[in-house]
């Protein structure tokens, strides 16, 4: 296993900023109407169990790679061998990559119907992802240093929760846990969209220096998703009534339209502007874990494999054409992200787990 | 070699923003901002929409200019104005919507729905009903800060200050949408220079089927919102004084209890306010009682009267279907919803006089 120099190491405690900047995204402008279709005004519930959720898959990935100390592709490699545990890297390479597309897009989705309808998406796509290439080339402490500001940057709009607020009805969440338990299960499996992204850990976890220490920066980092999420979530169900919030795509968005403030109108505007500073990192890690482990699997140099991946992800995601197809490409990264994520990781641990057990005895 | 190809890249760039990177830009200058609009009825299925803007002159006076075209939907009158319109007219700023009186009888949802489905609308504008045409009301200059900001600040003065309740679009489709809640919109009326506020339309779904006089609004709010002030007069019975009392505060609780199987709702509102006149100079205790309870009892009958007539037309805007639902566990609404009309609902006050002013 080759060891990562000192020097492109980063500090345990920003693991908080890799996880949480990659977990928040576009998902949180409107993932409301998507919970609330099955759990309603207890779709709250949803999200919190949904953390718990990913409290459970941290521990698991830490205590997969604590042991072969490497990344996801090494894990691969010692369990399954050469091709099979290529192919299984090279499947969690197309996954991040088609992250990325799914975030970028959804953010030109935005702009597009929020701001100005004539942009041009492919022209945006390119300059996001020229920047994406330039701070990924930085190195992963670049990479850290914009899921940093992505979250301490655009920290002021929690503030303005309260505007909303002024609007709100706690009486919209009464009573509480008056939807069944299917109906609240169904609404965290519709949380995997907006939850994914932490398994990026997978990939950067030999830049962590001292990594076990770095665990509960990465819990703390999923407590703090789950709060934003808890709180979106709690504001809008107290902002909109039960059969308006069906009717709403980006319900967070929405709310922003209330707040009104004696030197800027209309707030939703600086609300999307800020958002860029929000999915940049998104896009950044997820291609960044997926120039690193083709660099791994193939190895090829990771500034070479970039210049494959990113024009690949800059034409998928102009191909993307109508709010059908965003909803469409949305739904199958929630169904492949769930999978993914809450069957798959479990599944390659017990492997592991068995594998380990069986070596030690031999 | 390497200086070479970052300059092409460079280049390349460059050109890409130029040639495709741009957007119509939107100048202040050069755009007219809609201020308000209305909206009346037309033949068949057409509506007359009316557009107002602000004229900012050189010596600082706003006129106002109109424009009027005719669509089948409300949107698209914007579109069709822009031909009468030297500047672009943008949506962005609009701050109030009016309906026609006979246009909201016969449903307003699908005129609605443009300011919703529109993300340069803002959810605060404030909708309101016209009693008449709304083209005599946008034709004419109102006030000296313009027509459509004279009617958003009138609207946004009566809601905040006085007994209209909050009836923006947001709160507009936010009941709507509520079960067992309908919304409603204020009245106006044109007045030679001035506008007024007549009352409230009640609407259920998406249709003006009764309205409120402005006297009764007093009550209504107190029925609706938790925090109002607002002010009400009441002749002292057997005496021909009279009180005027200025309400601070009013607090609301609607407690839904079953009795033999048969709901039954109880109203109370607690109201705090002082006395702001009075035609017998002097007051004492006693008398202060008197008002007290001669208050309590007008709240009573009135309230009463009012959600008996909302029964009768089978609508609920005081959100009582709401309170049952959110506040009883498994509810069966749909019964709820029949049964509507023969609940017995009961309300009770309680009025508490603070002050009488700076003299006795």
């Amino acid at each position: 296993m080759e060891r990562i120099k000192e020097s492109f190491l980063v500090s345990p405690i920003f693991v908080f900023f890799l996880i949480h900047s990659m977990q928040v995204g576009v998902g949180m402008l409107g993932f409301q109407r998507i919970i609330a279709k099955s759990a309603g005004y207890d779709s709250w519930i949803s999200v919190i169990l949904a953390g718990v959720a990913v409290h459970i898959i941290v521990w698991i990935i830490y205590k997969i790679l604590d042991y072969s100390g490497g990344d996801v592709v090494d894990v691969h490699k010692e369990i399954f061998g050469k091709w099979i545990g290529g192919l299984l890297s090279l499947l969690f390479i197309l996954y991040l990559m088609a992250l990325a597309v799914t975030v970028l897009r959804s953010y030109i989705e935005v702009i597009q119907v929020w701001m100005f309808p004539e942009f041009n998406s492919w022209v945006f796509g390119f300059f996001t992802i020229v920047l994406a290439y330039y701070i990924i080339l930085g190195g992963f402490r670049t990479v850290t240093g914009i899921s940093f500001f992505s979250i301490v940057l655009p920290l002021y709009i929690l503030l303005l929760v309260f505007f909303p607020l002024d609007y709100g009805h706690v009486r919209n969440l009464l009573p509480i846990m008056n939807h069944s338990v299917t109906e609240i299960a169904r609404g965290t499996k519709d949380m995997s969209l907006s939850i994914m992204g932490f398994e990026a850990l997978l990939l950067f976890y030999p830049f962590i220096k001292n990594p076990p220490k770095s665990q509960k920066w990465a819990h703390l980092g999923v407590l703090a998703t789950t709060s934003l999420y808890l709180i979106a979530s709690v504001t809008a169900t107290m902002y909109f009534s039960a059969d308006q919030i069906d009717k709403i795509i980006w319900a967070t968005l929405t709310m922003f339209k209330s707040i009104n403030m004696p030197f800027v109108e209309r707030f939703e505007y600086v609300g999307i502007a800020s958002w860029f500073l929000v999915i940049l990192p998104n896009i950044c890690i997820a291609l960044w874990g997926a120039g690193r482990g083709i660099k791994k699997v193939f190895s090829v140099q990771q500034r070479k494999s970039l210049l494959w991946i990113l024009p690949i992800v800059l034409v998928a995601s102009s191909l993307i054409k109508s709010r059908q197809q965003i909803d469409m490409l949305s739904g199958y990264m929630a169904n492949f992200g769930l999978y993914y994520i809450f069957a798959y990781i479990p599944i390659l641990f017990i492997i592991t787990l068995v594998v380990r057990k069986m070596r030690e005895k031999k | 070699m390497k200086k070479v190809l970052t300059g092409i890249a460079l280049c390349t760039i460059t050109l890409i923003t130029i040639l495709y990177g741009r957007i119509s830009e939107e100048i202040i200058d050069e755009i007219n901002m809609v201020a308000a609009v209305g909206f009346d009825r037309a033949e068949g299925q057409k509506i007359k929409g009316t557009a107002v803007i602000p004229v900012f002159k050189a010596d600082k006076s706003i006129d106002n200019a109109s424009f009027t075209g005719e669509s089948v939907l409300a949107k698209e009158i914007i579109n069709v104005l822009q031909k009468k319109s030297a500047d672009p007219l943008v949506t962005g700023a609009v701050r109030v919507v009016l309906y026609e009186n006979e246009l909201a009888k016969n449903g307003i949802l699908r005129y609605i729905d443009a300011l919703q489905r529109d993300a340069s609308i803002g959810s605060k504008i404030n909708l309101a009903i016209v009693e008449g045409k709304t083209s005599d009301v946008l034709e004419k200059s109102l006030g000296n800060r313009g027509t459509g900001e004279y009617l958003s600040i009138m609207l946004q003065h009566n809601i905040e200050k006085r007994d209209l309740p909050r009836s923006d679009l947001h709160t507009f489709m936010y009941r709507h949408y509520m079960e067992g809640m309908d919304p409603y919109l204020p009245t106006m009326k044109l007045l030679s220079n001035k506008m007024e506020i007549t009352g409230l339309g009640l609407f259920q779904h998406g249709k003006m089927v009764a309205k409120i006089d402005e006297p009764d609004l007093f009550f209504f709010k107190a029925l609706v919102e938790d925090y109002g002030e607002g002010a009400y007069t009441i002749r002292l019975k057997g005496t021909d004084e009279y009180a005027s009392i200025r309400r601070i505060k009013s607090k609301r609780k609607i407690k839904i209890e079953e009795i033999n199987g048969e709901p039954k709702v109880n109203i109370t509102i607690k109201f705090q306010g002082i006395l702001s006149e009075f035609s017998g100079q002097t007051t004492n205790p006693k008398l202060i009682q008197k008002i007290v309870e001669e208050l309590e009892g007008t709240i009573k009958d009135k309230s009463e009267a009012m959600l008996k007539d909302f029964q009768e037309k089978n609508i609920d805007p005081v959100g009582i279907g709401y309170m049952a639902r959110h506040s009883t566990r498994g509810l069966d609404f749909e019964k709820w919803e029949l049964n509507y009309p023969n609940i017995n609902i009961e309300v009770h006050s309680e009025v508490t006089i603070t002050e009488t002013g700076i003299t006795q």
